[in-house]
């Protein structure tokens, strides 16, 4: 409880100081420094040289203290600078299916003078393991996964960038929000492919599965036909390669339907989510109709992608908030 | 996903951090015992094999952790004749090698660089010699190195070193600032010292016993005295004053030890006595320059006071004029001293110290007690007894020599009368003995005499100088100082140990300091070398908190508390500007070229005085649309700087370079006639 309050708190706070970008130039407002946990230890070395140069009245070993004082007090600043110097650029994310990983993908935009080195840490905001990018070694760009358990649209979280570089006595870091957007789909559940006709005028709407039962006849095959639609049976019979052809009652049918009020919509989603995955291998057009809303009919990987962010955008019903 | 395991194979920090310890652990192969060297030559070698992937499996926990048990039983085994310092850097190279066979996870490796860090700074308890330095400066870098290896693998290893040195470059001025400014505190508590070396003087003299006398040619001490120097037959350094005799051996009196307990103690003591007659008489001032010893006596020229408070809280005097620091000599220090060659010693009121002075054990040298008896009845007075024994000396064809035969049984009756060839503690032995049975209060005193010059006012002093010599009280008041082995060889006083031992030089190192006095040029080197190891030592060794206070008050005049304040702010000021200038952005190098920023700052002043912007038209069309605004002196001026402009940017390079002159001149003229000029005010409708 008091942890969610102080991380809404915390949010709230950077997004007044970190504003989301799409662009991200790290500079004094945006880096966060702190010496680390060999920082500290390193100072507690200090202190054990000074009294054992003291004591022994040895000024090389006192001069070896001071200098070390100055390396972590130089470090501060070397490690800032070298921080200060990443650039970073959303590529933006693809949509996937929930269970699956989406991958964050940023650009690091390098100038030519000041290159930042070292090693890179890189997670989402609250995890506690992430990857590892090393600035002196990749090409750029920076793949981050994140692992998707519901549909639906997000603003992707902030992603946090650590640095150690040079000598690890400070830890340089940032919580940066690229303001994009990650849709997942809902998950696909399999079922039998049905479509509904839609009749615009009263509403009514009457279920058949599509062009599969109503066999028109055959013609001859023509190179690039789907496979499945061979007539395998007059091949066998030693004639020329046919194709099936099935009438489809375009203009009125063919629409996935969607109930936003039932009862059990995620299952509905999840099936309508396989149904467009499927038709859309078979390059069939096909309509979506989500309560009152529409999607014309299309085919196409396009048509696709619409239909399930559409079905990734539809408001969960209580049952399936509390889940 | 990030692991906090390390690579093992081609892990370059893993390698860096093995070989710098591995030259640490040789840099202190004197202070580590075999075992332990061996341990880490193994663990270096391991991480040498894991490195190039020779064998995959690093070895276990657990097997480390057996190793860990039996590391710890074996040195807390030979703990009890190490010492503790000696024992903690044992320990601490124990566990750096334990841990490096163990490098798993980057803890790991932080804690073995932590270790690393400190052993380095531990090196410096051992040895502070310039060159040493140097060697430990590299160490520190490699130790840095291996630390930025691990945080950014895939950086070049140039780039590393660079960023590296040029961070130590930066650190570096503000590390001598702070060692200059803040303040030098005296010791907090008192140290575990390292085994005291055995060279040198030592607490008891058996003269008897010493068959080849060793020639180190360590440096003990160096003088750097103010005004004059003391001729070279005043150059007797005393140290200590061994005054029990039991017939074999002289050492540090019972007595005189428990005085030595208890006289630090009473601070402010003997300020009244003897500063009789010093003020007038001559005086020696001079640094004392120290080389650790790990013993706390020091070495003064007759009766010698502290010059200033510093020293004078670092040591205290014993009655017997000896000069004592409060903590054993672990490092170089200084010390800044005073001697009166003309204050006379006193034998102290208490009857004690006569007493003691007397004693000698009857039996064990009969010989010598029948000589000296009868040579006492034919003296006329003690005087006369002293002058006869020193002609003795000189005339029944004593021999000085560093290979005396072994003398167990009576030894002195042995060397006066037998083989009659000695060294110092011989002669001085012989000599205060024979003092005593004709019951003149005598006691050997052990130092150093003599000393080489490094500059005209600079005394190196080493151990071959080492001597013994004879203190006689004549009167009963006074020390008067005798010595015998002079009488023997007048040279050794005169000129040095080096020249008078020219003759016994055949079986020394063929490079040795104390042979270089026959090559010009090895003795040159080591003339060089002494010089700048003295400036070193002086400087940097040297620098205690009164040569602070110095530097202040030369900086500061007096130093009063609003002065202190101001400075220091001044010096905070200064590291952080210091800061500033290494880390402030600086302004990116314009990569224009002349001629276009020639022209660029015209057309920005035409812009401001006729409010007429180019907004990228050519020049030529600029100039045409310039030219109504324009009066005609500064249109002839501008038509002339664009022509050059034309000429030197779209002409070929050469003829180009030769128009650039004109086209500055015309930049000139342009400039000067649009200056009458000013700023366009815009009409007012």
């Amino acid at each position: 409880m008091f942890a969610r309050f102080k991380n809404r708190l915390l949010l709230q706070w950077l997004a007044n100081r970190i504003p989301g970008q799409r662009r991200h130039q790290l500079s004094i407002q945006s880096v966060f420094i702190l010496p680390t946990l060999f920082g500290f230890s390193f100072m507690i070395l200090c202190v054990c040289l000074f009294i054992l140069g003291t004591n022994y009245q040895n000024n090389l070993l006192l001069l070896l203290t001071y200098f070390f004082v100055a390396l972590g007090l130089i470090n501060l600043f070397a490690s800032y600078r070298n921080f200060a110097r990443i650039r970073l650029q959303a590529k933006g994310i693809h949509p996937v299916f929930a269970g699956d990983n989406a991958t964050f993908q940023m650009q690091l935009v390098h100038t030519t003078d000041a290159h930042p080195h070292g090693e890179l840490k890189v997670h989402w905001w609250g995890h506690a393991t992430g990857i590892v990018v090393d600035l002196d070694d990749t090409a750029g760009v920076i793949s981050l996964p994140r692992f998707t358990y519901r549909r639906g649209v997000f603003s992707l979280p902030r992603v946090t960038f650590s640095s150690m570089y040079p000598l690890g006595l400070f830890k340089c870091w940032t919580h940066l929000d690229f303001t994009q957007p990650l849709t997942v789909y809902p998950k696909q559940q399999t079922c039998q492919v049905r479509l509904h006709s839609v009749n615009d005028a009263s509403g009514e709407v009457t279920s058949h599965a599509p062009g599969h039962d109503d066999f028109q006849g055959l013609r001859a095959y023509s190179e690039g036909e789907p496979l499945n639609r061979i007539a395998w049976k007059t091949v066998a019979r030693g004639l020329p390669p046919a194709v099936k052809v099935f009438s489809e009652q375009s203009g009125q049918a063919g629409y996935l339907l969607i109930d936003p009020n039932s009862g059990e919509l995620e299952h509905q989603i999840s099936r309508a989510a396989f149904q467009a995955v499927a038709l859309c291998r078979q390059n069939l057009s096909y309509g979506l109709k989500i309560g009152s809303t529409v999607i014309s009919q299309g085919s196409g990987l396009e048509h696709r992608n619409r239909c399930l962010a559409a079905m990734a955008s539809i408001p969960a019903t209580e049952a399936a908030n509390d889940q | 996903m990030i692991s906090s395991h390390l690579p093992i194979a081609g892990h370059r920090a893993s390698l860096c951090i093995a070989l710098t310890l591995g030259v640490i652990t040789l840099c202190l192969y004197q202070q580590l015992m075999a075992w332990v060297l061996l341990l880490m030559c193994c663990a270096v070698g391991s991480r040498v094999f894991l490195f190039k992937g020779a064998y995959q499996r690093a070895p276990g926990t657990r097997t480390i952790n057996m190793l860990a048990l039996l590391t710890c039983v074996a040195l807390g085994w030979f703990s009890r004749d190490q010492g503790l310092l000696l024992t903690m850097v044992n320990l601490l190279v124990c566990a750096c090698a334990l841990k490096l066979l163990l490098l798993q996870k980057h803890r790991d490796f932080l804690q073995v660089s932590g270790c690393c860090l400190f052993l380095i700074g531990c090196t410096f308890i051992f040895s502070q010699d310039l060159f040493a330095t140097i060697l430990y400066a590299v160490i520190l870098m490699a130790a840095l190195l291996s630390l930025q290896l691990l945080y950014a693998p895939q950086q070049p290893f140039k780039g590393h070193v660079k960023t590296l040195l040029k961070m130590a470059l930066q650190a570096l001025p503000i590390a001598v600032i702070l060692f200059l400014v803040l303040p030098h505190l005296p010791p907090f508590w008192g140290m575990p010292e390292g085994k005291s070396s055995e060279t040198g003087l030592s607490e008891k003299m058996t003269p008897g016993d010493i068959a080849n006398l060793t020639q180190s040619t360590e440096r003990v001490f160096t003088a750097t005295f103010d005004n004059a120097l003391p001729a070279p037959q005043q150059r007797y350094w005393r140290a200590m004053v061994l005054e029990h005799f039991d017939g074999y051996s002289w050492q540090v009196a019972d007595y005189r030890k428990a005085r030595q307990q208890l006289l630090p103690l009473m601070p402010g003591q003997s300020s009244s006595e003897a500063v009789q007659s010093t003020i007038d008489s001559p005086a020696w001032r001079y640094q004392l320059l120290s080389e650790p010893s790990g013993n706390s006596w020091l070495y003064a020229l007759g009766y010698t006071r502290p010059q200033n408070s510093s020293t004078a809280q670092k040591t205290w005097r014993g009655d017997d004029y000896t000069l004592m620091s409060r903590q054993p000599i672990l490092s170089k220090q200084a010390f800044s001293l005073v001697s009166y060659p003309r204050t006379p010693l006193l034998l102290s009121p208490l009857a004690q110290e006569r007493q003691v002075n007397l004693q000698y054990p009857e039996q064990t040298n009969p010989r010598t007690r029948e000589w000296a008896l009868a040579l006492r009845l034919q003296s006329s007075s003690n005087a006369d007894y002293i002058k006869r024994l020193l002609a003795y000396f000189a005339d029944s064809g004593f021999r000085y020599t560093l290979q005396p035969a072994v003398m167990r049984h009576a030894p002195v009756d042995a060397f006066l009368f037998d083989y009659q060839a000695g060294f110092c503690a011989h002669y001085a032995s012989a000599m205060t003995l024979a003092l005593r049975i004709a019951g003149i209060p005598a006691r050997v005193v052990s130092g150093y005499q003599g000393g080489q010059l490094l500059d005209e006012k600079v005394l190196n002093v080493f151990q071959y100088d080492a001597h013994a010599w004879v203190e006689a009280s004549i009167d009963g008041k006074h020390w008067q100082r005798f010595d015998p082995t002079s009488v023997v060889a007048a040279s050794r006083l005169l000129y040095g140990f080096q020249n008078a031992m020219a003759d016994q030089q055949e079986d020394l190192p063929l490079f040795s300091r104390a042979r270089s006095h026959n090559s010009a040029m090895v003795a040159g080197v080591y003339q060089f070398m002494d010089n700048i190891n003295y400036q070193w030592n002086r400087w940097v060794l040297g620098f205690d908190g009164q040569t602070q206070q110095d530097f202040f008050t030369r900086i500061l005049g007096h130093a009063s508390i609003e002065r202190m304040t101001l400075f220091s702010l001044a010096v905070v000021l200064f590291i952080a500007g210091l800061l500033a200038f290494y880390f402030m952005p600086r302004p990116t190098q314009r990569n224009v070229k002349e001629p276009l920023r020639l022209y660029q700052h015209a057309a920005a002043k035409l812009h401001r005085v006729t409010g007429l912007p180019r907004d990228n038209l050519p020049a030529r069309v600029y100039q045409q649309r310039l030219n109504p605004l324009l009066d005609k002196a500064d249109q002839q001026a501008l038509a002339q700087f664009i022509a050059c402009f034309e000429a030197v940017e779209y002409q070929p390079e050469h003829a180009a370079k030769q128009n650039l002159l004109p086209l500055r001149a015309s930049y000139k003229v342009l400039m000067r006639s649009l200056k009458t000029r000013g700023p366009f005010k815009p009409p007012r409708n």
